[in-house]
């Protein structure tokens, strides 16, 4: 069978894309070495690759939306049912188009990155090592391992429909928590590209290169991970929002990491210092993308065996070697001569303030590496699998990110190298009074919505203290800031670390407070959770059978009595066919005080059901921080750019 | 590259000071991973490696183990809110087990999926007897990531489907 033209395209793109970062990786490698200028042809070899790259994507979206099924990748991630939306985001449905999504980004961001930067000579061709080699090493995975454009071998195998999507995926939400956080993963080799600039031919406009790069890639992993987490909740319905799972610590470690370098980057701006420590940072961040991919994908957590019995688990283990060798091994030639301010002697100043910051990040980056590897360790050491879960996560992550956030809260207030002032004494006190309010405005709002009065956790206790601490002076402070300098990058960050706290509030009481129960409700009758002061009662109409385009819906109207309103809900199992297996939409009453959330979870006869109640206060606070954060980027990305 | 180390020791008192409260913080974190590590880390198992251990007497009950794989097909049964199913793997490994509880969504027939519980000494439910080796689980996990697709069909499904053509990164 002939594939068809763009189909056809698409292949030839996927050698240009190959063929053109090779060149690329071997003129920027020529340049360096020989000091004669192959930069242009380097940079032109690039432009190349970033075509070949675009027309992979439009042969596979061309592939995806004819419904060319004789595309074994169409035919995994697609079906002729399927809505137009999810048609577009199967591009990034498995690994095949996964891996392609990533190389499209990458070229993306570096072309960005050279013209908005006017990266030229020796600085462009080191800048090219890092982009070129890393799509090299994905297209030649693509060409070898998992081609998205490849065709069945045997022709009488082509399915007449595809599988399709998991049902559960189709949904806004999942359709774009992928590509943001591939834009955050691919977005960190810009700032790691400028590291390298730096340790081959001294940028020493690195760093401000770097920051500003730095941002967009944190805001793209942020809000991914956040409406991954928002899905989770959402959409898989048993009230859970962070699971620990290898596939979330994946995206976790990098962003650990990414954090602590746009603190430190910050001293480094201030003081000129951490230049070292600032190095290691953005290339390890960087590093860190790809060994998270690499456990995510190679199936080596599950157990060793998985991972030998694919060679891409292989690839991507020497492709990591030979990265991490080449990036810590320019740091380490370079280390006498990188210039570094080691002078910390005020110890109450902002720079120490970033170094613990620095060391707390790293600790919680230490935690969740070892948590998260520790399966891969144990089986090779001893030969006994072993299977990290939550339990050790809320173990060991309290003690580290808890002082973080005590230090979120003072150290915006102290000044770079000198002692502090009346200022900060000032805020100190402010703060102490906020933080007293607060600490007694959700002890009480807790006995409101039948939590008792001082009885939760340290660090709940912590975090709704820190939110007033940290809000009466941050008020203060933009209420003092002279007109037109109201949005700088500092008044940014006091945003975010707003937002911080109030998603700190809203984790520490989902830990401690959670509340779940079985209740069966038959028609009419009520069901009274008189702690909590709610009642349910199911409508008379008891389970209701419809069917919509794709799937038949089993619901029942639930009346939920609590804070003094009464809401329907509609909890559902939805079939969607015999392919896959049913799915739970959950009904949910939320205010700002508490999440009370519905699930169907059998279904006994036409008028009874079981359902699993869970009740979590200050939910919403999750979201709520988040959102606020996010908006907190935005105002730094904002001041940055002018 | 060892110059830091001897400018480390020119260094005033402060600068000392802030080091050695770095190193004591970065230990505190270290000990708190690995002790951490010791008390909530799960012994794993595949089926077949039950099996074997079951066999060789090596199998220790009441103790907390996961084990993973996937679920057999037609192998789910529901009584009176208790699901009984099979767990199995690439080497047809076979260990039963129960579960009462909801089960989450993306559990189904050829799924990968891992069970938290254990092998009780006693059981006495008029059914079965402890050396019968049914595992009590209270704790369901599917896979979690952006292959469900993949994983919701198991390879023998995928091979009627696909002929040789699996799908490569199907895991396991």
């Amino acid at each position: 069978m002939i594939a068809s033209w763009p189909v056809f395209l698409g292949r030839f793109g996927l050698w240009a894309l190959c063929a053109g970062a090779l060149f690329a990786l071997v003129f920027s490698v020529l340049d360096l070495k020989s000091k004669s200028q192959w930069s242009l042809v380097a940079k032109r070899s690039f432009l190349t690759s970033c075509i070949g790259s675009l027309l992979t994507v439009f042969g596979l979206q061309y592939a995806l939306f004819s419904h060319d099924f004789s595309i074994r990748y169409v035919a995994t991630v697609s079906s002729k049912s399927q809505p137009t939306m999810y048609l577009f985001s199967a591009w990034w449905g498995s690994l095949e188009g996964g891996l392609l999504l990533w190389a499209f980004l990458i070229c993306l961001f570096t072309f960005l990155a050279i013209y908005k930067d006017k990266l030229r000579g020796s600085i462009l061709t080191s800048f090219l090592l890092l982009p070129s080699a890393t799509l090299c090493f994905f297209s030649g995975l693509m060409l070898k391992f998992a081609n998205p454009l490849a065709s069945f071998d045997d022709r009488f195998t082509i399915p007449l429909d595809g599988i399709g999507m998991n049902p559960l995926l189709q949904d806004p939400g999942m359709a774009i928590h992928p590509p943001l956080l591939y834009l955050g993963f691919t977005g960190i080799t810009i700032p790691a590209s400028h590291a390298i600039t730096h340790l081959l031919n001294k940028n020493e406009e690195w760093i401000q290169l770097s920051r500003y790069w730095t941002n967009y890639a944190w805001f793209f992993l942020t809000t991914g991970i956040l409406v991954g987490s928002w899905w989770a909740y959402h959409e898989l319905g048993w009230g859970g929002w962070w699971f620990w799972d290898p596939v979330e610590n994946a995206s976790l470690m990098p962003w650990l990491l990414l954090t602590a370098f746009a603190h430190s980057a910050l001293a480094f701006k201030a003081r000129k210092l951490f230049n070292r420590w600032n190095l290691f940072l953005v290339l390890a961040a960087y590093g860190m993308t790809l060994v998270g991919t690499f456990i995510t994908r190679s199936g080596i957590i599950t157990s060793v065996h998985a991972f030998s019995e694919s060679d891409l688990g292989y690839w991507f283990l020497g492709y990591i070697t030979v990265y991490l060798l080449f990036a810590f091994g320019f740091l380490g030639f370079n280390w006498d001569s990188l210039k570094d301010n080691s002078d910390l002697k005020e110890s109450a100043s902002k720079e120490n303030a970033i170094l613990f910051n620095n060391l707390l990040f790293l600790g919680m980056f230490v935690a969740v590496f070892f948590g998260t590897t520790w399966p891969i360790f144990s089986e090779i050491s001893t030969g006994e699998k072993v299977s990290v879960g939550a339990p050790y996560f809320e173990k060991t992550i309290p003690p580290i990110s808890m002082p973080a956030l005590i230090l979120l809260s003072i150290a915006p207030w102290l000044s770079w190298k000198r002692k502090t002032g009346k200022k900060f004494k000032n805020y100190l006190k402010i703060g102490t009074i906020g933080g007293l309010l607060s600490f007694l405005f959700f002890s009480y709002i807790r006995s409101s919505i039948g939590l008792p009065w001082l009885d939760s956790s340290w660090e709940h206790f912590l975090t709704t203290f820190l939110l007033g601490f940290t809000l009466l002076p941050t008020c203060k402070e933009f209420l003092d800031s002279k007109k037109g300098r109201f949005m700088s990058s500092y008044h940014g960050g006091l945003i975010v670390h707003l937002g911080v706290l109030f998603l700190a509030i809203g984790a520490t009481a989902s830990v401690e407070h959670k509340f779940q129960t079985d209740a069966i409700l038959e028609n009419e009758k009520s069901f009274v959770l008189d702690d909590y002061d709610v009642e349910l009662t199911q409508d008379a109409n008891g389970l209701q059978i419809t069917n919509s385009e794709n799937y038949s819906s089993f619901g029942a109207s639930v009346h939920v009595s609590s804070d003094g309103g009464t809401k329907i809900l509609y909890p559902e199992k939805r079939d969607y066919g015999p392919n896959w297996s049913p799915t739970t939409e959950m009904g949910l009453k939320s205010n700002w005080k508490r999440d009370i959330t519905l699930s169907m979870s059998e279904i006994i006869n036409d008028s009874k059901v079981r359902y699993r109640v869970t009740i979590q206060p200050f939910l919403k606070f999750i979201w709520i921080g988040g959102i606020i954060s996010i908006l907190g980027f935005l105002v730094i990305i904002g001041s940055e750019r002018r | 590259m060892l110059s830091f180390l001897e400018k480390a020791r020119e260094k005033p008192a402060t600068m000392n000071r802030t080091m050695i409260s770095l190193i004591m913080a970065f230990l505190a974190v270290l000990w708190l991973v690995f002790s951490g590590i010791q008390d909530a880390s799960l012994f794993f198992y595949f089926p077949t490696e039950v099996e074997q251990s079951i066999t060789s007497d090596e199998m220790e009950q009441d103790a907390r183990i996961r084990i993973g794989g996937f679920v057999q097909p037609d192998s789910i049964s529901i009584e009176d809110e208790v699901v009984f199913f099979v767990l199995t793997d690439d080497e047809r490994g076979v260990v039963r087990v129960r579960y009462e509880g909801i089960l989450p969504d993306m559990f189904a027939e050829g799924q990968g999926a891992v069970a938290e519980g254990i092998f009780p000494s006693e059981v006495d439910n008029g059914y079965f007897s402890a050396d019968e080796w049914i595992f009590y689980a209270d704790d369901i996990f599917v896979k979690h990531g952006e292959e469900y697709s993949k994983e919701h069909l198991d390879k023998t499904e995928m091979k009627k489907r696909f002929g040789s053509g699996i799908p490569s990164g199907t895991l396991e």
